[in-house]
């Protein structure tokens, strides 16, 4: 697991560095839940929520812009953090992933959005995914 | 950078030979040394791309409070002929309406004096903030809807407010080009929750005093004189606006080979304004819009409720004025001779036509400015103003700066009183992370946009 989080004037902004795209896409929901809502203490235990996320885009990159932004949907409008894979299924150009969720009874943050700026996925001298995201807070 | 010519004191412009696919020249508002700022971060670079879309007419524009955004820079004004130019959604940002709205009460600063602590209490209590925080109210289906049609006027007929308030709102509180149908369910799901709700970050219900009048005649016909306590608030379409802009530029990315666009950064994602697309975009941005407005209509309620709660049952807080500043707005200026309509994207900028009340929110513990537009503004600015103080600071660079006990130390100490949820949220929002509002104002005030009629201090801030 790779990810820094870098510095933005008004919101943040995180770099990312993979060996693979499942690699690259759970690091990415890592540091994402990581920016929403670290604290267990504030979760509910004992229940999860299950949901299934299928996407298609056109390009790897805005499948990872996508994907987050469909998981952050789920994480807003049920209040629960995913952060456990269950699986996930990776091409260029879909993603199919099963993932489970701890609700809590409130985030740390707010992420209006995961933006698309910077956004570019390729692999780097060290032979590894990389790519920079932004997150609109 | 060379390629910065000064047309006047604090007006400078980037020439559209500068780059090959400039359309249009860049102007830049803003002294020498805000430029100095400026150009520390890759704010006038996101400029000089929105100089290359399509349609744009005459110039791309930044006000002096600028700052990197993404896509659009937050603090741009663009302008595109809606024959032949494009809606963009990174022009008008994922918290579609967040703005400002002023109330004026009937009390002074000495007669507010020892009930801050209990009013800021009352207030914070009463309006739900923080993240992801639901109101006390939840809106679904046709009753969503009605709320994306009617914007504040469908909170009104409520019974959340007062023809008053529709009528010293923007555009009434209420776009005509909105169509729930163009809102996603998973939209109005995120939002079902949030109307009525301050939110986080740099959202906050400011109790502020008239500390100084710049113009007599115009405070007097908006009913403000000096000491008078005002109540200021700023908050926007919450998670419903985000959930709107994420699915509008992420169809337009999809839509955009179709177009034939080439741009330098996904986040300027843009279509044809004539176009299912474009159309589209403009139907549920302004839905969104009109949910923005609903929510500083029911938060104004609530804080109204907290007021009669400490001042007594005929206190009132009247509206002054509500504008947006991250909004795209259809309407009609003379270029090149000819009367065209077009629409212009404000992006962390506000409107200011000539005779409108402008609302100028500073950091927290800097206080505000009422200004008023001036007739120089359509020519300036396509009649569009700075939004607030702007950040010069990031937030994780403010948090390691701060020292919260410092920071309320100082606050206490210039006698304003801080409800807030969240200590990081704070911190974020220090003073220091932002420029100096009345640095931002002065620049807006000698180029003829818009000119100073009050400033206020604040006594109570309350955040999420």
């Amino acid at each position: 697991m790779s990810f820094t989080w870098l510095e933005h004037t008004s919101d943040i902004r995180l770099k990312l560095e993979s060996s693979s795209f499942e690699e690259l896409f759970t690091d990415a929901l890592r540091a994402m839940n990581e920016l929403l809502g670290p604290e267990p203490a504030r979760s509910e235990p004992g229940k999860t929520l299950k949901r299934e996320i299928s996407i298609e885009a056109s390009d790897i990159t805005s499948l990872l812009v996508d994907f987050l932004n469909a998981v952050l949907l789920e994480t807003s409008i049920h209040k629960t953090l995913f952060s456990e894979v269950v699986s996930m299924k990776i091409t260029n150009e879909t993603i199919s992933a099963i993932l489970n969720g701890t609700p809590c009874r409130s985030l740390t943050r707010d992420i209006k959005a995961v933006t698309y700026h910077e956004a570019d996925v390729k692999m780097n001298q060290a032979g590894k995914l990389e790519t920079i995201l932004v997150f609109d807070l | 950078m060379h390629a910065l010519r000064q047309l006047s004191p604090f007006l400078w412009e980037i020439p559209k030979t500068f780059r090959k696919d400039m359309r249009v020249p860049a102007r830049i508002y803003a002294s020498a040394e805000m430029l100095g700022h400026i150009l520390q971060d890759r704010s006038l670079e996101q400029l000089l791309n929105v100089t290359t879309l399509p349609g744009i007419v005459q110039y791309a524009l930044a006000m002096p409070d600028i700052h990197e955004g993404y896509g659009f820079p937050v603090g741009g004004v663009a302008a595109f002929d809606t024959e032949s130019g494009i809606i963009s959604p990174g022009g008008i940002g994922y918290d579609i309406n967040c703005g400002v709205r002023l109330l004026r009460s009937t009390l002074s600063r000495a007669e507010v004096q020892g009930h801050l602590a209990q009013l800021g209490k009352a207030i914070f209590n009463r309006v739900p903030s923080g993240v992801g925080k639901g109101g006390l109210y939840t809106f679904r289906d046709k009753e969503i809807d009605r709320v994306l049609l009617d914007g504040a006027k469908r909170i009104i007929e409520l019974g959340y407010g007062s023809h008053n308030d529709s009528e010293n709102t923007e555009s009434g509180g209420k776009l005509d080009t909105a169509d729930p149908a163009c809102v996603s369910p998973q939209a109005k799901s995120r939002g079902s929750d949030q109307l009525g709700t301050l939110g986080a970050g740099n959202h906050f219900v400011e109790v502020e005093f008239i500390s100084a009048i710049y113009d007599n005649t115009e405070a007097d016909r908006l009913g403000l004189q000096k000491e008078q306590v005002c109540v200021m608030v700023h908050t926007g379409s919450r998670g419903l606006g985000h959930q709107v802009a994420t699915d509008a530029i992420r169809t337009m990315n999809r839509a955009m080979p179709r177009f034939g666009f080439s741009l330098p950064d996904r986040e300027l994602a843009c279509a044809p304004f004539n176009s299912p697309e474009g159309q589209a975009c403009m139907n549920a941005m302004s839905a969104a819009a009109n949910f923005a407005w609903a929510n500083r209509q029911l938060v104004t309620w609530e804080i109204r409720e907290a007021w009669k709660k400490i001042f007594g049952t005929s206190e009132t807080l009247d509206l002054v004025y509500d504008i947006a500043h991250n909004i795209a707005k259809l309407e009609p200026y003379d270029v090149n001779s000819a009367r065209k309509m077009l629409l212009v994207h404000r992006k962390g900028a506000t409107r200011a036509f000539p005779g409108q009340p402008v609302l100028i929110p500073g950091s927290m513990g800097t206080g505000s400015w009422l200004l008023k537009g001036h007739p120089g503004s359509v020519a300036a600015s396509f009649g569009s103003s700075c939004h607030g103080a702007g950040r010069s600071m990031s937030r994780t660079m403010s948090r390691k700066l701060t020292r919260i006990p410092e920071l309320l130390e100082e606050l206490a100490a210039q006698g304003i009183v801080v409800n807030a949820g969240s200590q990081a949220g704070l911190s974020e929002e220090a003073p220091s992370a932002y420029k100096n509002v009345d640095e931002v104002v002065n620049v807006i005030d000698v180029c003829g946009i818009a000119k100073k009629v009050a400033r206020l201090r604040p006594l109570a801030v309350i955040k999420g």
